[in-house]
């Protein structure tokens, strides 16, 4: 017995499961049932996975970090030619907005599955100021009908009307709904357990959040944000990330170098609890330090435990003869702080690094549109 | 309890006889059912694991029952025991401990030799020769899976 063929099938997938996520094409590349095997189930589930995604200027990009304490790692590396200029996560699921206003498109990376997707009718064409959410709800018999919220925001866009729609990918179809939610302005998100959380304000600027709650189609109740929250803090000041998919976390830019994050203890539609996980303040100890115009625009948190968390900003790349490297901070506790360069993607202009970490593989089916079947290649290759 | 009763015999494949302590033997929930069953004397038969290869579970067993007091072993110290028991085993050793755990059904070993397996390949060069299956892509296909799946990265 020393071939891995002669295995029981049940025993292969033991083994198969047990290799990490970053090790995908070496097992799908290595024969036909393989490759077969690693779409009817997730290969890498097992270990913890530091893959994410990000946009950097109109691309969409994969992340992997590694951090073993005395080195850590982060690379990125750019995927497609389409325009995505933003980028939604929920269940294995994402869902990119490209520069072109006729289709929305739904990967799921895993599967190699891509769902386009067309407007409501033909003339309310997507556009630049729209909002999306990604979630699911629960059918009757618990399984997940995913959705996607469209909508433009209260105070929005002049001279066009407020309105909000949701596909169902069940049904392909989008339906309106009649809503009107408890505030002033709707900002970033993040979806955890199949629900959407924004981040919202009030014309006074104080900040709370709002869920959408994907089964009974409607937003919840006002959430509060942590204690501390400074009352003149712009809301743009914050960020929001999620911890697995068990945990919101919040980040609050005080100054230059002085941060806090939040993380909930507790998170329900209509509830939510929190406890303080990091402080950041200057150290002048460190060798390291955040650049004068540090704008934390977003961050994941990579190592609940032993409190260490990676925080990206708003600036752009940075040039030298032959590349660009971009730099992500690793902040932890007592004021550490350790820099960690990547080979950027060029962009110029706009840079917006919006994240998407502990991505977690899924088996949820995109189908092959009906009549989207245009472009299905060309999203990725 | 007299000593005999403590004790069990595992008699292999190839007819190698192991007197066990009892608790030893019994993280093997197939050895456990049975005993349970009393179908068996003293004596256990295992037909489908060599002399060669119970002897290893053996030692794995010893090193993980909780035998009067001496399971105090720290897990970090089990840890490293883990690591280096199955660090140079070779391939056929890996598979065969695989197998044998499977049949005796006990799940820490069995993790412990597929993660074993999982952690000595990371490139389709391993998985070929390593687990010795033949690729049967064309370079066209191969190359057509590694670009849907940049995304994921490699090692």
């Amino acid at each position: 017995m020393t071939r891995m063929s002669d295995l029981p099938v049940a025993l292969v997938e033991e083994i198969l499961f047990k290799v990490p996520l970053s090790c995908l094409s070496a097992v799908r590349c290595t024969c036909k049932t393989w490759n077969v095997l690693s779409k009817n189930q997730i290969v890498g589930k097992t270990r913890d996975q530091f893959l994410g995604f990000m946009v950097i200027g109109s691309r969409l990009c994969s992340m992997k970090f590694q951090n073993d304490g005395d080195s850590a790692d982060l690379k990125v590396r750019s995927l497609n030619e389409a325009d995505v200029f933003q980028v939604f996560h929920c269940d294995g699921l994402l869902l990119c907005l490209i520069k072109d206003t006729k289709w929305r498109v739904v990967w799921n990376p895993y599967l190699g599955e891509t769902r386009w997707i067309q407007p409501i009718h033909k003339y309310h064409r997507f556009h630049r100021s729209d909002k999306y959410a990604l979630g699911y709800g629960k059918n009757s018999n618990n399984s997940r009908n995913h959705k996607i919220l469209r909508f433009l925001d209260v105070r929005e866009g002049s001279d066009l009307l407020p309105f909000y729609e949701i596909y169902e990918f069940d049904s392909d179809s989008w339906r309106v709904l009649d809503l009107s939610p408890d505030c002033y302005e709707i900002l970033r998100s993040v979806s955890l357990k199949g629900n959407t959380y924004f981040l919202a304000g009030e014309e006074t600027f104080k900040g709370f959040l709002l869920c959408f709650d994907f089964t009974a189609e409607r937003f919840g109740p006002r959430l509060p944000l942590p204690a501390s929250h400074p009352y003149f803090m712009s809301l743009h000041a914050m960020s929001l990330s999620c911890v697995r998919d068990e945990h919101l976390a919040v980040l609050y830019q005080r100054r230059n170098s002085m941060m806090e994050i939040w993380i909930t203890t507790d998170i329900k539609p209509n509830a939510v609890s929190w406890s303080k996980f990091l402080n950041v303040e200057p150290n002048v100890t460190s060798p390291d330090r955040f650049p004068d115009m540090f704008h934390a625009r977003s961050f994941f948190i990579d190592d609940e435990e032993k409190k260490v968390a990676v925080v990206f900003d708003s600036c752009g790349s940075q040039r030298t003869s032959t590349s660009y490297y971009q730099t992500a901070y690793i902040i932890g506790q007592g004021g550490y702080l350790k820099s960690v360069k990547f080979r950027g993607v060029y962009e110029s202009g706009y840079y917006n690094p919006l994240l998407i970490y502990s991505y977690v593989p899924s088996l949820v089916k995109l189908q092959v549109n009906r009549r989207g079947k245009r472009k299905e290649r060309d999203f990725i290759d | 309890m007299s000593k005999s009763e403590k004790k069990i015999v595992l008699k292999s494949l190839d007819n190698e006889a192991f007197e066990v302590e009892k608790a030893v033997a019994l993280q093997s929930q197939t050895i456990w059912v049975m005993c349970e069953d009393k179908c068996v004397g003293n004596e256990i038969p295992l037909e489908n694991v060599t002399g060669q290869i119970l002897a290893k579970v053996i030692d794995y067993c010893k090193k993980h029952a909780v035998v009067d007091g001496d399971g105090d072993e720290s897990s970090e110290e089990l840890k490293n025991w883990d690591t280096e028991f199955t660090k140079n085993m070779d391939q056929s050793t890996l598979f065969n401990m695989i197998l044998a755990a499977n049949y005796l059904n006990i799940k820490s070993l069995l993790n412990l030799t597929c993660q074993a397996v999982a952690d000595k390949t990371k490139t389709i060069d391993e998985f070929h020769t390593f687990l010795n299956i033949e690729n049967n892509f064309t370079p066209e296909e191969e190359a057509q899976i590694c670009q849907e799946n940049l995304w994921a990265f490699d090692d």
